[in-house]
């Protein structure tokens, strides 16, 4: 009987010291279970990563001849080449050779490809069909790898044989269906993408310092 | 005397094989290199095949080959961008900042 009454005792003085600071511990138990992924939503599904139906194509003929640099001499077929081996000290963005792909830009005249980069990002590589003193240059850019899902553009401008022609290219992952492009004066031009390509040939520049263009659909 | 003369045919032609072998290298002709807004800088005259240009920062660099190509720019800062040619000429890369600001750049040539 006496030490049902001093555990009666021993509970009620702990209630007393534990009431106060009640709110406090129930505050700090839901931040711990925040913090420790608990208020994720049951049902969530983690992103598909980006994917690139152009890269995963069978491997056809690019239009591109493979060529020692140091060979010399233009190109046994005429059209554009590409180094065989590639150079060093790239730091790996470089198009991986095995993985280049030929796209069909909408735009006449030129030629793109798309292509792994030996760092882990997506490139492009632009031929605008232009030959000077018989050698043809290819342009080219990588991403980052952290950008692999941004895709990879290039600007190509001063061409020797086509003043003032500006030319742009690109490649966005599948279910990207236009870009819109803003343009030094102010204006924009929507771009359809097909095939995980896009281009433009004009004669007014993308607005300076532009940033990553917004990507519409997908 | 045969086995001189067969000796003497093999590192003939061990040779010839080693002259006739292509070697890439990278060459950085400019590092951390300031240029001002829409402005370039130029490289020197030598026989190259790929110009490269790298940025820092939040500049847009370009890369070109004076004379034989145009000037092809990066859209996205940090991304590296190149002209590549499938054989070596004469010439002087470039870096052009197409940005509208002062902006630093590293220049390769692959000869």
């Amino acid at each position: 009987m006496g030490s049902r009454r001093g555990q009666s005792r021993r509970q009620s003085r702990l209630r007393r010291l534990l009431l106060p600071v009640a709110p406090a511990l129930l505050a700090v138990g839901f931040a711990v279970a925040s913090l420790a992924g608990g208020g994720a939503p049951a049902a969530a599904t983690p992103a598909a990563p980006p994917a690139y139906g152009a890269l995963e194509g069978p491997a056809e003929p690019t239009g591109l001849t493979l060529v020692d640099p140091h060979s010399g001499g233009p190109s046994p077929t005429g059209g554009p080449t590409w180094p065989a081996s590639p150079p060093p000290s790239t730091g790996g963005s470089w198009p991986v050779t095995s993985s280049i792909r030929r796209l069909k830009p909408a735009t006449s005249g030129l030629q793109a490809w798309i292509a792994r980069s030996a760092a882990g990002g997506v490139c492009v590589m632009l031929y605008d069909g232009q030959r000077v003193e018989g050698v043809a240059a290819v342009d080219m850019s990588c991403s980052t790898p952290e950008g692999f899902g941004g895709g990879a553009s290039i600007e190509v401008s001063e061409i020797p044989g086509m003043p003032g022609r500006v030319i742009e290219a690109g490649v966005v992952p599948d279910g990207v269906t236009a870009m819109r492009i803003p343009l030094a004066d102010g204006s924009s031009t929507t771009q359809t993408v097909s095939g995980n390509a896009w281009a433009r040939s004009g004669s007014e520049p993308p607005a300076p310092g532009s940033e990553p263009t917004a990507i519409t659909g997908g | 005397m045969r086995h001189k003369y067969l000796a003497t045919v093999l590192v003939t032609l061990a040779c010839l094989g080693t002259a006739g072998t292509s070697s890439a290298s990278a060459v950085e002709w400019a590092h951390h290199v300031g240029v001002g807004g829409g402005g370039n800088a130029f490289g020197p005259f030598v026989r190259l095949f790929v110009s490269e240009t790298a940025g820092y920062g939040s500049g847009l660099g370009c890369a070109g080959i004076r004379g034989i190509s145009g000037v092809v720019c990066e859209t996205n800062p940090g991304e590296a961008v190149a002209v590549v040619l499938g054989s070596d000429v004469s010439s002087e890369p470039y870096i052009h900042n197409h940005s509208t600001f002062e902006s630093f750049f590293n220049g390769f040539y692959y000869t």
